[in-house]
């Protein structure tokens, strides 16, 4: 490094600081008005009575995946946290497996054969408005490349499912394969594809 | 360099441990002057950093392409430097000749439109008679001129990448060049660089 001399390293190591700075400025906001919308939810429709009674290991799990989707993914997808690719592919795995086990317990409740309700719905609403957030932050087109989008759109999906299993108190299987977790992921399909396309387009204008 | 693009600065600076060595060793090759190589690598990585995000990999090595992309600045910031110390001999020697000339010193030393206009005319046919010539050798030959000049990578780069010893990479050079400057006017040759250089001359 002496040989270029510390000036404009230094001065890059800077502007690459304030960069991160930036984008950490504009995180922090969008992420206190996502827990907003998490704590008007909460309260206009109220948590499961079961909450605290489940056993402590699931609560942690579903404290986990709160952690995933709202910090981790996010940070992921628009380039505050720049983790190996084997690191990338363990939290990806964690995630997966944090929603399972929070949403369907462990080992699994049997099912009841009352696989409908409204959840399906309030998750698909819950994701709207968090993929709104999203799109209205900018936050897919932050990092250069497109995959970056499927974070996002992940922390989408699965913030739409933390909400809905703090919300909902049938663990049946069936319901929670029917009604949460099998709309979580069509949300997390839907939400990578406006993703890209949000992607595309402010790349194009140059964020 | 695409988490660099992205504001990783710890990939910037992996990316500046493995480029500057590299960088100091081709522009001191263009240029032969350790002091200015400072300068000039601390300008090179200004300018990248300042239009990475026009960075894009072509397709195949995307190592190669960003040594390659740097290299294209370096080599750009190398040929100003010595397009301006030609010019200041020039003014230099002119002025020593007839004593120190003030009006001269004092006046604007950019070259004006019409001398920029006919630099950069005279230049393009020149790109333009060498990109010709280029075009004329046999293929294999082509293919390590292309890589070796216009990517800047080293005969060793070229030879893993294209799967030959380094020798028989270093003969094709050779043949290359020689065919260039029997083809080109020997003016051309200082674009080419370094066609009488020992490193990379077999």
């Amino acid at each position: 490094m002496n040989g270029s001399g510390p000036d404009i390293f230094e001065a890059i190591s800077a502007d690459l600081d304030r960069e991160q700075s930036t984008k950490r400025r504009h995180f922090t906001p969008a992420l206190l008005i996502a827990l907003g919308v998490v704590a008007l939810l909460f309260g206009a429709l109220g948590i499961r009575q079961d909450l605290f009674d489940q056993p402590l290991w699931r609560i942690a799990t579903q404290g986990g995946l709160w952690l995933v989707c709202l910090i981790l993914f996010p940070a992921i997808g628009i380039g505050l946290w720049f983790p190996s690719r084997a690191l990338r592919i363990g939290i990806a795995t964690v995630g997966g497996g944090l929603a399972l086990v929070s949403a369907l317990g462990w080992p699994p409740t049997s099912p009841t054969g009352d696989g409908g309700g409204p959840c399906a719905m309030m998750l698909l609403s819950v994701g709207a408005v968090f993929l709104g957030l999203g799109a209205l932050s900018g936050a897919f087109g932050q990092r250069r490349a497109s995959s970056s989008t499927f974070w996002v759109a992940s922390g989408i999906a699965l913030g739409a499912l933390a909400s809905i299993t703090w919300m909902c108190p049938n663990d049946a299987s069936d319901h929670v394969l029917g009604t949460h977790l099998a709309p979580a992921v069509g949300l997390a399909v839907v939400a990578s594809l406006i993703g890209m396309a949000l992607h595309k387009r402010l790349r194009r204008r140059g964020r | 360099m695409e988490r660099y693009v992205d504001g990783d600065r710890r990939a910037f600076e992996r990316l500046h441990a493995a480029l500057e060595g590299r960088l100091r060793g081709f522009l001191i090759k263009l240029v032969r002057d350790d002091a200015a190589c400072d300068d000039l690598i601390q300008l090179t990585l200004l300018k990248a950093h300042l239009a990475r995000e026009r960075f894009r990999v072509p397709g195949g090595d995307p190592d190669g392409a960003v040594q390659a992309w740097y290299f294209a600045i370096a080599r750009n910031v190398a040929m100003d430097f010595l397009r301006d110390r030609h010019r200041k001999d020039k003014r230099r020697a002119s002025g020593s000749e007839e004593g120190p000339d003030l009006v001269h010193e004092l006046a604007d030393q950019t070259p004006n439109v019409q001398e920029r206009g006919e630099q950069t005319e005279q230049e393009q046919t020149i790109i333009d008679e060498v990109r010709a010539a280029i075009e004329q050798l046999p293929p294999k030959q082509r293919e390590v001129v292309e890589l070796h000049k216009l990517r800047g990578m080293s005969m060793a780069d070229i030879a893993a990448r294209l799967q030959v010893r380094e020798g028989a990479i270093r003969v094709r050079a050779h043949r290359a060049y020689r065919a260039l400057a029997r083809v080109l006017q020997p003016k051309k040759q200082p674009l080419l660089g370094s066609a009488d250089s020992k490193e990379d001359h077999p």
